[in-house]
């Protein structure tokens, strides 16, 4: 089944998109909240454009036979792969090329999140903005 | 003793890292809450950079024997410093090239903040502020 492109409203007003299937995200992604609910799915990002702003969050995975979004902690890994010749950069740590970073699943929390823009640097190419939760660079 | 880079969850689940020594930011401290709780230290920022951006927060200074987030509100003061002549603009205040923009200790708060982010045009924009700043000329 393809991602969605139905939006909701998340409690805190902002619009989302549910993501049930691997994604790259591409400018129609920019601007909404990108709610990853199954497990172990890997978001990519476009080659580094100046402007372009992506928030990933960690919406968790719904239980069998559970309503919508009454997912739980701990549920769902999400990826956030850069293109091979850009890095993410901040957090604290240094950025490298083609290092994708991982919101960990057994200290991961529902609202979870990454932001991050888009510099066009081909020297860096992902500052991330704001953090959420715990997200470890690949090694 | 250098600055921690140790991140941990603010109650707002943002990711924070406690600031402890004077620290000159760096492309890496971008998307994290730098959390102040040592009285009278001085941030100074990178030459601006298109979309750095960082946050810097008045965590108080750790009550004795208290846990970690115990900060009481007017025990720090924070400045903040831009590069050289750039300066920082935006939320009503308005500074010249060089000010420094302070945290005001009397009437800080725990939670007191200030959003930055670079523009080439000024230097730094304040994208947010809780609590007094006031700017501080050189």
């Amino acid at each position: 089944m393809a991602n969605s492109t139905t939006l909701f409203t998340l409690p805190d007003g902002r619009k989302a998109v549910d993501v049930t299937e691997n994604k790259t995200l591409a400018i129609t992604d920019c601007g909404v909240v990108q709610n990853v609910i199954t497990d172990a799915l890997t978001i990519t990002l476009p080659a580094t454009i100046v402007g372009y702003a992506y928030t990933i969050r960690n919406g968790g995975d719904n239980a069998t036979s559970t309503p919508t979004r009454s997912s739980t902690d701990a549920s769902t890994i999400v990826t956030v792969s850069p293109n091979a010749s850009d890095m993410i950069v901040g957090m604290e740590v240094t950025g490298a090329n083609d290092k994708d970073f991982v919101n960990t699943k057994a200290t991961a929390q529902v609202g979870d999140e990454l932001q991050l823009l888009g510099d066009g640097a081909s020297a860096t190419g992902w500052i991330v903005q704001k953090v959420k939760g715990i997200w470890a660079k690949q090694a | 003793m250098a600055n921690s880079t140790t991140l941990y969850r603010l109650k707002d689940g943002r990711m924070a890292v406690d600031v402890t020594e004077a620290k000159t930011l760096a492309l890496k401290d971008c998307g994290v809450v730098q959390n102040v709780t040592i009285d009278a230290l001085t941030i100074t920022l990178p030459a601006a950079v298109v979309n750095y951006s960082y946050t810097i927060r008045n965590g108080g200074v750790k009550a004795t024997s208290g846990p970690t987030g115990s900060g009481s509100d007017g025990s720090v003061a924070i400045t903040i410093a831009p590069d050289g002549t750039e300066y920082m603009s935006g939320c009503e205040l308005t500074t010249d090239a060089s000010d420094l923009v302070v945290n005001t200790k009397a009437t800080s708060q725990v939670g007191d903040e200030i959003g930055l982010v670079a523009s080439t045009a000024t230097g730094w924009l304040i994208t947010k502020l809780k609590g007094t700043w006031a700017k501080t000329s050189v």
